[in-house]
């Protein structure tokens, strides 16, 4: 399968302080998946995002975009370009004073003609569904809007991978449910890679494959039905067990006679009701 | 209330002055502020004025709005007026009572000070009734341009005015929601000696100052990863048109000037 990045034994140190952030990290990201990052609080994913577009570069190791390197001057800005990231908070992440404006920033930022950009922002926007806000001010929208609005931006650069730092967790149900079909759509019809950060473990269940982070390090990486049934790995990396996976086995205990332990919702409502 | 900071006291209309680029509008009103100065007599403040009028009554902007910014200035006008009635002594004596004299010459200083203070304010707030902060600050990032030949920050003013236009709501969002949180735990910010009040405002304002630099730090992060290295190299969505009626206005402020010069004394 082909690569779009590959991260190769990344050590980082934030300046001032003693131990690695990140240690010896190693990754590949295939083209056109929806990779979860999963770990607990300060274990290093949003350094490692951080890594991946060159807000941040590696003290040893490299990264690759494509057949660019974060580290090198003249790749950079293409790396930013192919790589978009939407980050936690919704507001924070607004620079435009309307809809079109904030899609045009980064634009703006590439150089790219006007007419071409007047295209782009049309199109980019339709493709989040919030056409109808071309001129709508930021504090007009909902968090998931806004949220719509930088993936818009995103888009209108032309990415090949969209990474997502708890992208939907400042955001209600509804937000949530908006911005994560919004990604999914693009990564199902149009083969943009996702690589998404996420608390949420039912989300990253439905991940092509899931890594794992712990202290800085990768402990695990594989698909989401193998490493949810790693019961040690996830509590040693300090996670939970999906809802699905500890209902199933509590009702196990019970008695309720199931075959195995289900990860999801679907599995596991399809095998009960074949008890009755 | 938010509507009102976002847009500043612009007025919306569809208005010939309205419709004028930003740029025009700009050279007009800071040359408005020195042509106001050669009126001298009755009939160039006379044609002062009528421009003045007429141009008023283009924008389409009702009075009242326009009131509204004399309104804070009206005092020093008063005061100014009477100065000049009380302290020029020139021309007739009109009035004496005691040591108050009254001279023909004071009062007509003090009828033309008051007058060109009206039309110099009222010129200006029709800028910003008629034009949107966001094309004010376009238009001076373009007018000012050359100046970064001399490495003055044209282009990083003008991004701190658009961003600081963008997050003012923002902010007022955020501070009625520290508002309530420090109400509900007992703060009262509307009663009580003005000492008490300001003490109040210390544990709205310290939150209110850690998070606008959290978000600082997390929009500048977020304005690197869509690519953002300064001004050189930028192309812009938002284009300003400059069309025959900037010319022509800005022709008749010539003429206007022109007329001025040959009517003064
Ligand atoms: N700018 C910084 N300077 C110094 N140390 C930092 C900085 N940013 C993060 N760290 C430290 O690096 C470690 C990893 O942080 P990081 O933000 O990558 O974690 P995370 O996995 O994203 O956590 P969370 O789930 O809370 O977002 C933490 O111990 C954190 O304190
Ligand atoms: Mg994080």
């Amino acid at each position: 399968m082909e690569n779009i990045i590959t991260v190769k034994d990344v050590t980082f140190s934030y300046p001032g302080e003693e131990t690695p952030t990140l240690k010896g990290v190693s990754l590949d990201v295939h083209k056109g998946e929806w990779l979860s990052i999963v770990g607990h609080n300060g274990s290093g994913k949003s350094t490692l995002a951080k890594m991946l577009n060159g807000l941040l570069l590696p003290s040893e190791g490299a990264v690759n975009v494509s057949q660019y390197t974060t580290g090198l001057p003249d790749d950079i800005w293409e790396v930013r370009r192919l790589v978009g990231m939407v980050f936690q908070n919704p507001d924070n992440q607004f620079v435009g004073t309307s809809v079109q404006d904030d899609i045009a920033f980064g634009l703006e930022n590439f150089g790219v003609p006007r007419d071409e950009m007047v295209k782009r922002i049309n199109e980019s926007v339709a493709r989040v569904g919030m056409e109808a806000f071309l001129n709508q001010e930021p504090h007009q929208l909902s968090g998931g809007q806004k949220q719509r609005v930088a993936i818009a931006g995103i888009l209108a650069q032309k990415p090949s991978v969209i990474v997502l730092d708890e992208a939907t967790s400042m955001l209600d149900p509804i937000g949530r449910i908006e911005v994560i079909d919004t990604v999914r759509e693009l990564n199902k019809k149009e083969g943009i890679t996702v690589i998404s950060i996420t608390h949420d473990l039912e989300e990253a269940l439905s991940a092509d494959r899931v890594v794992v982070m712990k202290m800085g390090e990768k402990a695990a990486e594989g698909v989401p039905e193998d490493i949810f049934q790693q019961r040690e790995l996830l509590k040693s990396a300090g996670l939970d067990l999906p809802f699905s996976l500890k209902l199933s086995e509590a009702l196990r205990h019970q008695g309720v006679e199931l075959d195995k332990s289900y990860l999801t919702q679907e599995e596991l409502v399809n095998a009960l009701w074949k008890l009755a | 209330m938010l509507q009102n900071v976002i847009i500043g006291q612009y007025y919306p209309a569809s208005s010939p002055l309205h419709r004028m680029d930003s740029r025009s509008k700009l050279i007009a009103a800071f040359f408005y502020l020195f042509i106001v100065f050669l009126a001298n007599n009755w009939v160039t403040y006379g044609v002062l004025i009528a421009f003045t009028v007429v141009t008023i009554s283009l924008s389409k902007v009702p009075f009242r709005f326009l009131y509204k910014g004399l309104k804070p200035i009206l005092l020093l006008v008063v005061f100014t007026m009477l100065l000049h009635i009380f302290l020029t002594k020139e021309g007739d004596l009109l009035y004496k009572a005691g040591f108050l004299e009254i001279y023909e010459g004071g009062v007509i200083q003090g009828i033309f000070i008051a007058l060109r203070l009206l039309l110099l304010v009222m010129m200006t707030s029709l800028l910003t009734l008629t034009t949107t902060p966001i094309d004010i600050t376009d238009g001076l990032e373009h007018l000012l341009g050359p100046l970064k030949k001399w490495r003055l920050p044209v282009h990083e003013f003008a991004l701190m005015m658009s961003i600081s236009l963008r997050f003012i709501p923002t902010l007022l969002q955020e501070t009625e929601k520290i508002m309530k949180a420090q109400m509900a735990r007992g703060a009262d910010f509307t009663s009580g000696p003005i000492k008490e009040r300001a003490k109040a405002f210390v544990p709205l304002l310290v939150p209110l100052f850690v998070s606008s630099f959290k978000r600082a730090e997390e929009l500048a992060l977020a304005m690197e990863a869509r690519g953002y290295r300064g001004g050189e190299g930028r192309t812009r969505l938002r284009a300003l048109e400059w069309h025959q009626r900037d010319t022509f206005a800005l022709i008749l402020l010539a003429l206007l000037t022109l007329s001025l010069f040959l009517l003064r004394n």
